[in-house]
């Protein structure tokens, strides 16, 4: 645990010193957005490591949003108190809408999550007495708590990176001590990790509610940040947004949450600046296209993330240098990405 | 005297047939390969797009149809090859997630040869609608109507009378003994996805001059086109068809009687409900299939 | 197995601190010595569900870059104007124009493609005091008017009382309303009902639908049912061409009358020969070669037509042309008063008898649109193209 403790002292300085840098209103207000993502995406991640995916997490990042912004502008609550609350709400749902889909086999429970997604974007834009429909919600109130408002990009950078550690140092947490054995029991075989008394479905469950909460957290925060929402942000383009910077990162790995976070939202801003130089009749037509295709190869050559994959590729190079390109080696029943815990270290396979 | 039911259900028939074309589609590469095929509305797409551009270029309906048909069946091949045989034998979700990530790839790569703007086909055989029951149903409805029944009975009598329908099916049964026997699984998924392209591309064709070709057709095309998979158990074909017209009928009078933005949430409330209440499909257990 | 998973982790870690600064240096950050050159940043939705609003604006942005070049800028002073792709989310466009106004030093920002967008825009442009001349036709964004945002197409309400001179000169007195479920179609309808009021007309029903919806014929049956003299349809293609298919096709014979969303070609092409005979307010871009000789807007109009087609290879519409009304009254300004974000607000605020492609603009601090229905027509489709409509 030290090691993981000191990496996380080690990135709070570098971020708390990142300001003094990097000053503009825009790098700051990008990497807060970042810092969003970075909880929403390890939120993802701990789902992953109970084997599950989920393509409605952008759902729950905006029911936190609606949640908070509602509760603090029509109610008049404090959004000191609407950010809990809208997360404790949404982690409720969450409860709700896994009791009926954990029991899923895990294609069906990522239907089931895609499905909810879908349900519950149509509600955002359908309700427009509550949501203001597709033009969305606007004065939304800033936040503030006891004397301190937070107005500025650089207050809510210091918060937000404040949360996205915290979210990283809890699931660190829940990964390296029992439930995380447990977890990677169910993650190996659910049934192995049954005949060995480990509670699947409540497992399951608390890690569900807990990645939904993340993302309501954070969505919640955006609220409050930008203070104007619209149902755009959380479409189902947004959860597959999302899963791409887990798969990225590596969909078991909770540091990797951190990486694809930065580098997915990054490539963005990158293609966006770079690309009409090269191509300078087209906009960001690029965008999805380039998406698209990095999915598939992240998923194809680089399953375990990118960074690891790449470890792992030069390992195999300098070690076995004729086993380059045995994905066909594998056996049938691998499961490289989602089931690393029986992967030994040496990349190769008998 | 103007009705207001008749007219929903013939035009709940009408999408629900392309719905049809396009979970069987899903359910043949199912079948096969376990794999479900999130890129498979974007064959419809591709197909109704390459249709268009031939057309542009001056060549006759038939020929184009059938040229765009064929170039998306290669292109399902070319799919299968590239993205689904190197990930042979990963986990399910990766499987899925690839497929997702063709789509995407798919709808980008249109948007950039196409654009944005809307594209037209003009109807098989024009004239003017047909007076029917009460409500008006568009001849090209009935190209679609026809072209559904007519393609279920044409996978019905190759999966059962043919011999290459019977190694697919086979090998859908059992890939070990399949393999055995010298048919080769491999092969058997490019054809599952060669075919499921061209199912997939003759749906969008047909359907184009109704509602027009966009870049983002697919996506909702094959999620609606999934649910009715999913409500026929994923693994049988008849069972998606009728699966495919009771979306269309479901999201035809949804929109009729009950607020009209609704029926997408409904669509997949229902898709929901199924998963939920019988993992394997409502009508499914009618036809379980001996091991 | 536990070390293994560890390392890694830090490892992705340092990658993540590597790839923030690379990313940061790469995306453009910080624009250093840029000095001399005036910068307009535009925010448009290249991509999207708005792009066939949004692509037209930014070609017409490119277009009067080169033109402005060419004329070696504004006094000997170099303009730049950056453009930006908001990819018709709301949220993109603010950051964009945070991006424009803090990093890149923007003296003002056009664009907003989508009211959405706008809203977002025209807030900010509040709380950073940056002048936003907005591309988007929701009432709300000039009604109550505000400081720093302008508007430069005709709004919805101008645009709908536009419509309903066709109506009163048809002597309708009933009609069904099938509109877009979003800002444009419920600004519509918001507009539509008060003047239906004004007029003793009757609106027998209103169907929303989706703006990916391919098939409206649910919606026209229902309204079919209550007989309205008139069927009136506010969205954009897809939808509006769908909706006169569909309408054609049940056999409804009664005028169709759409908003001025439809005011591009692909209206036509996708409605076929359902498109014959229907009727729309729009700006007078579509029909400029038709209006007479002593209309002041007339070599604008032509002019700017025929420069956006040599230069990007197709048909210029009305909503390139609010791209071109915003910034070329931009440009107006600062050649007026320099680039002074305060002065050029004051200055737009007072401006009269400015000729653009929406119309003659007289703004004034209760009116930031400066537009009335004088400066649209009523268009109608006759044969694939554009007539003006005469009772």
């Amino acid at each position: 645990m030290s090691r993981d403790g000191w990496g996380l002292v080690l990135l709070a300085a570098i971020l708390a010193a990142l300001p003094l840098v990097a000053a503009t209103a825009y790098v700051l207000t990008l990497l807060n957005v970042i810092g969003l993502y970075v909880i929403v995406t390890v939120g993802l991640i701990l789902l992953g490591c109970s084997g599950q995916v989920s393509l409605g997490q952008a759902a729950f990042y905006g029911l936190g949003a609606y949640a908070s912004a509602l509760l603090s502008r029509d109610l008049g609550w404090s959004p000191g108190l609407t950010i809990p609350a809208a997360t404790l709400l949404v982690a409720a749902g969450a409860y709700l809408v896994g009791l009926p889909t954990l029991r899923l086999a895990e294609h069906f429970f990522v239907l089931a999550t895609l499905a909810v997604g879908i349900i519950v974007n149509v509600l955002m834009v359908q309700m427009v007495p509550l949501t203001g429909g597709a033009s969305g919600l606007r004065d939304i109130p800033p936040l503030q708590l006891g004397g301190l408002r937070f107005t500025s990009d650089l207050h809510y950078y210091y918060l937000i990176w404040a949360l996205a550690l915290l979210a990283l140092a809890v699931a660190r947490n829940i990964t390296s001590h029992r439930t995380g054995r447990a977890l990677r029991a169910i993650l190996g075989s659910e049934v192995g990790a049954a005949a060995l008394g480990v509670e699947v479905a409540r497992y399951r469950m608390q890690v569900f509610v807990l990645s939904a909460a993340y993302a309501a957290v954070a969505g919640a925060v955006y609220a409050h940040y930008i203070r104007f929402i619209s149902p755009s942000p959380f479409s189902l383009y947004a959860s597959l947004f999302f899963l791409i910077m887990a798969v990225v990162g590596g969909l078991t790995n909770i540091w990797g949450g951190l990486f694809g976070a930065v580098a997915v939202t990054l490539l963005d801003q990158v293609v966006r600046a770079q690309l009409p130089r090269v191509f300078p009749r087209v906009g960001g037509e690029y965008q999805t296209a380039i998406y698209g295709i990095l999915l598939v190869v992240i998923m194809i050559f680089f399953p375990s993330g990118i960074v690891r994959g790449t470890l792992d590729l030069r390992r195999a190079l300098v070690r076995v240098p004729h086993r380059i390109g045995t994905a066909r080696a594998r056996s049938p029943d691998r499961r490289p990405g989602l089931g690393d815990s029986p992967r030994p270290a040496d990349g190769g396979t008998p | 005297m103007v009705s207001l039911l008749p007219q929903l259900i013939l035009t709940g028939l009408t999408v629900g047939s392309i719905y049809a074309l396009v979970a069987l589609g899903f359910v043949l590469i199912y079948n096969v390969t376990g794999i479900l095929n999130f890129a498979q509305g974007e064959f419809s797409m591709l197909g109704a797009l390459l249709c268009a551009t031939l057309l542009g270029w001056h060549l006759s309906l038939p020929l184009a149809a059938l040229v765009a048909v064929a170039a998306v069946c290669l292109i399902g091949a070319a799919m299968e090859r590239l993205t689904i045989e190197p990930a042979f034998g990963s986990h399910p979700l990766t499987l899925i997630i690839i497929t997702f990530g063709v789509s995407m790839a798919f709808r980008g790569l249109s948007l950039m040869i196409w654009g944005a703007d809307p594209y037209t086909l003009p109807e098989f055989t024009p004239g003017p609608a047909l007076q029917l029951l009460g409500g008006v149903l568009v001849r090209q409805a009935m190209w679609a109507i026809g072209l559904s029944i007519a393609v279920v009975l044409g996978l019905f009598l190759f999966f059962s009378r043919s011999v290459p329908g019977a190694a697919v099916r086979a090998c859908a049964d059992n890939a070990f003994a399949c393999r055995l026997l010298g048919i080769s699984p491999r092969r058997m998924s490019l054809v599952a996805f060669t075919l499921s392209a061209g199912l997939g591309a003759v749906a969008g064709i047909v359907i184009a001059p109704i509602t027009g070709a966009t870049y983002d057709m697919g996506l909702s095309l094959g999620l609606k086109g999934f649910v009715a998979a999913v409500i026929g158990g994923l693994t049988n074909a008849p069972a998606a068809v009728v699966g495919g017209y009771l979306v269309g009928l479901i999201e035809s009078l949804t929109t009729g009687y009950l607020t009209p933005g609704y029926s997408g949430a409904i669509t997949f409330l229902v898709l929901l409900l199924v998963l939920v209440i019988q993992r394997e499909g409502l009508l499914h257990a009618a036809q379980r299939r001996q091991a | 197995m536990k070390g293994t998973v560890k390392s890694t982790g830090r490892c992705e870690a340092i990658a993540a601190v590597v790839a923030v600064v690379g990313g940061l240096l790469l995306a453009g950050f910080p624009a250093l010595g840029q000095g001399a050159p005036i910068k307009i940043g535009t925010v448009f939705a290249v991509t999207g569900p708005a792009s066939s609003l949004g692509k037209p604006e930014k070609d017409t942005a490119t277009m009067l870059q080169s033109q402005l070049s060419s004329a070696g800028g504004i006094g000997g002073r170099p303009v730049q104007i950056i453009t930006y792709d908001s990819e018709s989310d709301p949220t993109k466009a603010v950051l964009l124009m945070k991006k424009a106004v803090t990093e890149d030093n923007a003296i003002a920002v056009v664009g907003g493609t989508t009211s959405p967008e706008s809203q977002a825009m025209a807030d900010y442009a509040m709380q950073a005091d940056v002048p936003f001349m907005s591309v988007a036709a929701s009432t709300t964004l000039s009604v109550p008017s505000r400081a720093w945002v302008f508007q430069m197409p005709q709004r919805n309400s101008i645009a709908a009382a536009k419509a309903m001179e066709y109506l009163v000169a048809i002597h309708a007195r009933t009609f069904a309303f099938l509109y877009r479920n979003d800002d444009f179609g419920q600004d519509g309808l918001v507009a539509m009902r008060a003047f239906a009021r004004q007029h003793g007309m009757t609106i027998v029903d209103t169907e929303p639908f989706a703006a990916t919806d391919t098939d409206l014929s649910a919606q026209v049956a229902r309204a079919r049912v209550h007989n309205p003299d008139v069927m009136v349809v506010w969205s954009t293609p897809p939808t509006a061409s769908i909706a006169a298919k569909n309408i054609r096709q049940l056999g409804m014979r009664v005028p169709i009358l759409e908003s001025h969303g439809i005011a591009n070609k692909a209206f036509i092409q996708l409605a076929g020969p359902a498109a014959e005979g229907v009727v729309f307010p729009a700006g007078k871009l579509l029909v400029a070669n038709q209006l007479p000789p002593e209309d002041p807007q007339r070599a604008l109009l032509l002019k700017y037509a025929r420069d956006f087609e040599a230069a990007n290879h197709y048909t210029a519409n009305t909503f390139g042309g609010h791209a071109y009304d915003g910034i070329t009254m931009l440009v107006d300004a600062i050649r007026h008063v320099g680039p002074d974000r305060a002065r050029i607000r004051e200055y737009l605020e007072h401006l009269r008898g400015f000729i653009g492609t929406g119309g003659i603009f007289n703004m004034s601090p209760q009116d930031h649109n400066g537009l009335t229905t004088r400066d649209m027509v009523l268009v109608v489709i006759h044969n694939g193209d554009w007539k003006i409509w005469k009772p």
